[in-house]
């Protein structure tokens, strides 16, 4: 990830399913499952190969009336990890 | 020729060498049937010229749209998905791993497809139900059924599932770890009561886990499909039905059969 312009995108072999708040992520080639919170179910969601880094800390930012700043460090951080583990990767 | 039934599916096997007879009368004896009538399945075994190189090969699975193509350390093998016939060529070397290696292959795929799981738990019989217990390897599904010695345990690997009106069945396979406590030529099958995921702990109690969870429980025990991109997304569907309709919860436990007051004492269904 180069800023927060990038915009995260899904492996397309990565199965999930959104149950209560939460979401289950399953990653077929790893073999790996993996739950996500209600947060980051939400930004799970917000991933749709379309919104930047930056669109989706503004939307979490207002849905949970939380300060953007850190939001930013949160959602960067979350991004990165989850594309570490190859569950999404950035454009460009 | 040989037929199996499993979970109430019927796999004919042909070609199995006169040399295996004893071990696959111990080792399947309560899932032998009479040949008659027509199996869901079968499969016809080779046996091939070992070849030392292929040996070192790694077991693998690998899709190729409707057939399912298996590598092992000496042997391969087709399953086809939509006809469920099976060939495989199997070298004397690790010819029994190489054979169940495929019946269970077989198996995952066919429980899916015919709205079934294969579940990767120790399954014990206890009060008319089955009690499931998930858990990586070391966490204690092998012990769970030898602190079970009354009870009659359905596996302590494999179980597969079936769906029975508007709950779930459970249904012993033959694909018992190697150990001390495989109980061969003892079979079940009964209503699911749980699905209790396993932690080692020094005091015996309960978790519930939200539904997410749980259904990540179940997909990452189901073997096989659940690394299939193909069949992941049926997979995970079919977790979610188990879990909205079975009691998943984590089980904190010792090495003690103590685990069953609290399992019987409560109503975790």
């Amino acid at each position: 990830m180069r800023d927060l312009d990038s915009i995260p995108r899904r492996d397309s072999t990565v199965v999930s399913r959104l149950l209560d708040d939460e979401a289950v992520l399953v990653h077929p080639v790893q073999g790996k499952v993996r739950v996500l919170n209600p947060v980051g179910a939400r930004v799970w969601e917000l991933v749709d190969g379309q919104r930047t880094v930056a669109a989706i800390v503004k939307a979490i930012a207002a849905e949970y009336q939380a300060d953007p700043a850190h939001v930013e460090i949160d959602v960067t951080a979350f991004c990165v990890d989850l594309a570490q583990r190859g569950v999404l990767a950035f454009d460009p | 020729m040989t037929t199996l039934a499993i979970a109430g599916w019927r796999i004919r096997l042909h070609g199995i060498p006169a040399w295996l007879d004893d071990a696959m009368a111990d080792r399947y004896a309560a899932f032998i049937v009479p040949d008659g009538g027509k199996p869901d399945s079968s499969a016809t075994v080779t046996l091939e010229q070992d070849v030392p190189d292929r040996q070192q090969r790694p077991y693998a699975v690998m899709r190729s749209g409707g057939v399912c193509l298996l590598d092992m350390p000496g042997g391969c093998g087709r399953i086809c998905l939509d006809c469920w016939q099976t060939t495989l060529g199997l070298e004397q070397q690790n010819f029994w791993h190489n054979l169940e290696f495929s019946l269970k292959t077989w198996l995952a795929y066919l429980a899916l497809r015919q709205g079934g799981l294969l579940l990767h738990c120790a399954g014990v019989l206890a009060d008319g139900g089955a009690y499931l217990f998930t858990g990586e390897g070391g966490s204690g599904k092998s012990t769970v059924v030898a602190l079970s010695p009354d009870k009659v345990a359905l596996n302590d690997d494999l179980v597969v599932l079936r769906r029975n009106g508007t709950g779930w069945w459970a249904y012993g396979t033959p694909f018992w770890n190697q150990g001390a406590t495989r109980r061969d030529g003892e079979t079940a099958d009964g209503p699911v009561t749980g699905v209790f995921k396993l932690v080692q702990d020094r005091r015996v109690y309960l978790e519930s886990i939200s539904a997410a969870l749980a259904i990540s429980e179940l997909a990452a025990n189901c073997p096989t499909v659940n690394s299939d991109p193909v069949e992941l997304l049926a997979a995970l569907n079919r977790c979610r039905e188990v879990a909205e309709a079975v009691k998943v919860k984590r089980l904190h436990f010792r090495r003690s059969p103590s685990f069953w007051d609290l399992l019987q004492e409560r109503d975790v269904t």
